[in-house]
């Protein structure tokens, strides 16, 4: 009898598929972000983790950071002094600093260490450090291209944009793809200068510039660049009028509607141009000093409260395994880090150029992300929307937005020693 | 003196029309963002937005709702925790409201002014104010997450408390002192003769109420995180993507669908709200 | 006598629980320093000499009581043109789609039509400026500039609201004694002398409260605002109320914020106070 139990067992073994079952038992709290297609990945990516762990229990929470990341980093800090935390976050780089510098996460070195991560570019690894730690492992990431309308291009005869092109030959290519009705109104426009801080960040990198210092410890707004950079994209808008005012609603549906030519975006959008059937390509970020952008990532991280790390650690393992980054890849929300995933036949079929996110990465600068980062992006918005709405000049918002950042990195002094 | 009048009448009756006209295009005007809204839920995205722009959708395509429901979004569950939530709080504001009006329109008793102010003032804090501590609170009763909890903190309003009893003030009051002098008690009375005066305005308060928890949006973002709790105005958050960066038209679809309930019981409760507000008592 | 205690009982409780406690939580919070995660210090009135000092307060005080100044004036007056408008003889018909349109927009959260207004305010390629320029008018940037973008917020505001104080408004003038109107019209009095003589001073109660309740919420303005610009651009529509949450959410300066908010609760008291004193001039008791 036991010997027909066993026999029975073992080829019950053989025909279910080949998973180390593991019998740890116990629940694990996930915090994510993103819309409802980012969060169906990760409950697939869940749903993975418990073949392997049937008796771990994974309860899932989300964020659509509709208020921004500040809005995030606000929740979960509520969550911690609530003793309500997750043990796994699914963060982006701007809140790093804020997370770390309060001791919220596990140091994750020896882990990773371990681990398969060969496959993701050092270089976001490096982006994820503070006071030489590692707290965070990179998931997905963004950089900023041009994203262009190959058939606007085509009918006004220009050429695919070079790996070099510069301003000038931007604002040129831009004024071409610019239409007007015989009254004068525009009908169609080159460009969207864009409205959200991200966005803007590769105009200044390209002139070797930010609105903050390069260790994200003070303002530079004061540097003359910065003026130089906000003097070129106020002229797109009301010298050239190649751009439509910042700030309004459905940009983007301009662009798959064909009313808009270029559009500076991440690779979140093209999910939906792939919907709207729109023939789109990338280019690199017009120069004037270089062709750099700004890259922006998600990371995930364990809790310093967790449990069971390594259990969590076997969620985050999951979180990033081959198969989740090529479905997160054909979500198409952000680039998968592990480049393996990005070289999928179907994520290199759209945009024609798609190999070009990872040709830009070593050229990519973080997106600035101080303690204080939400208040940067605040009052740095406000003041570029002041200039952009001809509501100031560039000298006097310059020199303001200058005061109030310096007096906002005053501030988070108190949180940061 | 006979002709005089029929002229005013005849000019009534012209001024009359004039106005119903002037009335039927602002009704029109006003009427226009839902219309936009249910015609851009029939258009793909590239059509959204097309200049000129265009009143009827080209096709009734319904490619944005088929999205919607075939999203991972649960909508059927959400639905079910807007519902859940909207009528135990209309209930239960119904209930705490009328018996608090009821006491401080008809009863005496010491204190009962000092703190019908002390109810009043509770208009003056936005949501904003207080919702940090409701959050802290909540947590260690281990009511985030969970629909409970937002029924919960909309079980009484100063609102509501306030336009009943000034309702009830504006109803004769002699039944009830009859009622007392032949001995009943104070929950009789409350029961047989002060409910059913109230009941146009408990109608009122139940629409405005029902609504208002319907549509509610600070406090459930605040304080749920998981999709199997979230209520309907956070579940668009969801499908508006990452930092709200999805696709319009689809979001749209999902609008529509959510304000449906609340067009359809607003057609069939019209009578009672309207009806119901008709509380002359503000006047007290 | 005690039996009043138990009728207000759940409601006290109720009340207690979840906007009394909150608000004397936060007037301390008013005090203090408070880091989510470090807790708090006690820094007496430092938040307000900030908000007192703050180069952008003064603007963003002076929005809240514009944005209340003029939201008010107009939700009431239309609320009250429309019931005087609605009040009189019509086929069923055509007072059931008027209840309709007017009141939908009270009932149904803005931010599922936020998007549309959006839209029909957009600059470049709104709806408005289209027909604007179709009929041979530059285009306005109802949004884009400070010198339209709160107005803006104001006629959306007044599309979302006027139709309760409408409902309110209505219900009262049918309170208005029929005989006494029919005796002022048989006596020849203009249809102005009897609204000023006989229609205001009855319904002059509710059109009180109609005052009152609509600053309580004007002041308090947060969704019409947030919705549409923002705050933007600069700081030009910014009112209290999305300062503070900017501060609390965004900026994580807890105590800072609860300070703005108790700043707010005394305008909205010292305003609540000053229209009630004024109401004695005008008010029939």
């Amino acid at each position: 009898m036991k010997k027909l139990l066993a026999a029975l067992l073992l080829t019950a073994s053989l025909v279910s598929p080949a998973l180390a079952q593991s019998d740890e038992a116990g629940k694990l709290r996930l915090m994510t972000f993103g819309g409802e297609a980012q969060l169906k990945s990760t409950q697939d990516a869940v749903a993975r983790f418990n073949q392997k762990y049937p008796n771990v229990e994974v309860e899932i929470g989300v964020d659509p950071i509709s208020g921004g990341w500040g809005d995030f980093v606000s929740r979960v800090l509520q969550q911690y002094n609530a003793g309500e935390q997750y043990d796994v976050y699914h963060t982006a780089v701007e809140t790093l600093q804020s997370f770390a510098a309060r001791d919220l996460f596990v140091p994750l070195d020896d882990y990773i260490a371990a681990g398969d991560f060969s496959d993701f570019d050092p270089k976001l690894f490096d982006l994820t450090k503070y006071k030489g730690k590692t707290y965070f492992i990179p998931s997905t990431w963004n950089n900023i291209m041009v994203n262009y309308n190959r058939a606007l291009f085509a009918e006004a005869g220009i050429e695919t944009p070079s790996k070099t092109w510069t301003w000038d030959e931007f604002a040129a290519v831009a004024e071409k793809l610019t239409k007007r009705d015989a009254n004068g109104n525009v009908t169609q426009f080159g460009y969207e200068v864009p409205n959200f801080f991200f966005g803007l960040m590769p105009w200044f990198l390209s002139n070797g510039t930010s609105p903050v210092t390069a260790d994200w410890s003070a303002s530079n707004m004061t540097d003359p660049k910065v003026a130089e950079t906000l003097q070129y994209l106020y002229d797109l808008i009301h010298t050239k009028k190649v751009s439509p005012v910042p700030g309004q609603e459905g940009i983007e549906n301009q662009f798959f509607a064909g009313q808009i030519a270029m559009i500076s975006r991440g690779h979140w959008i093209v999910q939906n141009a792939i919907s709207s059937k729109l023939d789109m390509d990338i280019a690199v970020q017009p120069g004037k000093l270089s062709n750099d952008t700004v890259i922006g990532f998600g990371a995930y991280g364990i809790s310093a409260k967790a449990q069971n790390v390594k259990l969590a650690e076997a969620l985050v393992t999951e979180l990033l395994s081959y198969e989740t980054q090529v479905a997160e890849g054909d979500l198409g929300g952000a680039v998968p880090g592990r480049k393996s995933a990005a070289e999928t036949e179907n994520f290199l079929k759209f945009p024609p150029s798609a190999p070009l996110y990872y040709e830009t990465l070593p050229t990519t600068h973080a997106v600035p992300s101080p303690a204080n980062f939400q208040e940067v992006d605040q009052i740095f918005m406000r003041y570029f929307q002041a200039v952009m709405a001809n509501e100031m000049t560039i000298p006097d918002a310059v020199a303001k937005a200058d005061q109030e950042l310096t007096r906002s990195f005053e501030r988070i002094k108190r949180v940061t020693q | 003196m006979q002709t005089r009048s029929m002229q005013t009448r005849e000019a009534r009756k012209w001024v009359d029309r004039a106005i119903i006209a002037v009335l039927l295009l602002m009704g029109i005007a006003m009427l226009m963002p839902f219309f936009w809204l249910f015609s851009m839920s029939f258009r793909p995205a590239a059509e959204a937005y097309k200049m000129p722009p265009s009143f009827f959708p080209p096709s009734f395509d319904l490619t944005n709702y088929q999205t919607v429901l075939d999203s991972s979004v649960p909508f059927l569950r959400i639905y079910w925790n807007s519902l859940y939530v909207a009528v135990l709080v209309t209930i239960g504001q119904l209930v705490t409201c009328t018996l608090a009006a009821f006491a401080y329109a008809r009863l005496r008793f010491p204190g009962r002014d000092s703190l019908f102010f002390v109810m009043l003032i509770g208009l003056m804090f936005p949501a904003q104010v207080t919702i940090l501590p409701i959050y802290l609170g909540y947590a260690k009763l281990g009511l985030l997450n969970n629909p409970l909890g937002l029924v919960l903190m909309g079980l009484t309003s100063s609102f509501g408390v306030f336009m009943l009893r000034q309702f009830l003030r504006s109803q004769p009051k002699e039944l009830e002192e009859a009622a007392l002098m032949d001995g009943a008690g104070y929950f009789k009375i409350f029961w047989r003769i002060s409910l059913p005066q109230l009941s146009p305005a408990l109608g009122a308060l139940a629409i405005i109420t029902f609504t208002g928890a319907w549509n509610s949006y600070f406090q459930p973002r605040a304080l749920i995180e998981s999709q199997a709790s979230m209520t309907l105005p956070i579940a668009m958050d969801l499908l508006r993507g990452y930092m709200s960066q999805g696709n319009l038209s689809v979001v749209m679809a999902a609008m529509s669908m959510a304000i449906l309930p609340v067009v359809l019981l607003f057609l069939v409760a019209q009578r009672m709200v309207i009806e119901g507000v008709t509380f002359s008592g503000i006047r007290a | 006598m005690r039996a009043g205690y138990v009728f207000v009982l759940p409601s006290i409780v109720l009340y207690a629980a979840f906007v009394l406690a909150p608000v004397a939580i936060t007037i301390i919070l008013s005090f203090t320093y408070y880091d989510i995660s470090f807790g708090a210090d006690w820094v007496g009135f430092e938040n307000y000499v900030r908000f007192l000092t703050e180069p952008r307060s003064l603007e963003i005080f002076w929005n809240t009581l514009r944005f209340a100044f003029l939201a008010v004036t107009f939700n009431v007056a239309v609320g009250l043109i429309l019931a005087l408008a609605l009040n009189r003889a019509m086929p069923k018909f055509l007072l059931y789609f008027f209840r309709l349109a007017f009141f939908l927009p009270v009932i149904i959260s803005a931010a599922f039509v936020a998007v549309v207004w959006s839209y029909f305010y957009s600059f470049d390629f709104g709806v408005l400026n289209y027909y604007l320029q179709q009929i041979g008018i530059p285009a306005v940037p109802w949004l884009s500039s400070s010198r339209f973008a709160m107005t803006s917020i104001v006629i959306m505001d007044v599309w979302k609201n006027t139709g309760f104080f409408m409902i309110i408004l209505i219900a009262a003038l049918q309170g208005v004694p029929k005989p006494i109107m029919d005796a002022a019209s048989m006596d020849g009095a203009s249809p102005w002398r009897r609204f000023s003589r006989i229609t205001l001073p009855f319904i002059s109660p509710v059109l009180f409260f109609c005052i009152v309740f609509a600053s309580i919420g004007a002041l308090q303005v947060f969704e019409s605002i947030m919705i549409l610009t923002g705050g933007g651009p600069g700081d030009s529509t910014r009112s209290l109320s999305i300062y503070l949450v900017d501060e609390a959410f965004g900026s994580f300066e807890l105590g800072y914020a609860a300070a703005v908010s108790v700043i707010m609760m005394i305008l909205v008291l010292i305003i609540t106070i000053i229209q009630i004193v004024g109401s004695r001039r005008w008010v029939r008791e």
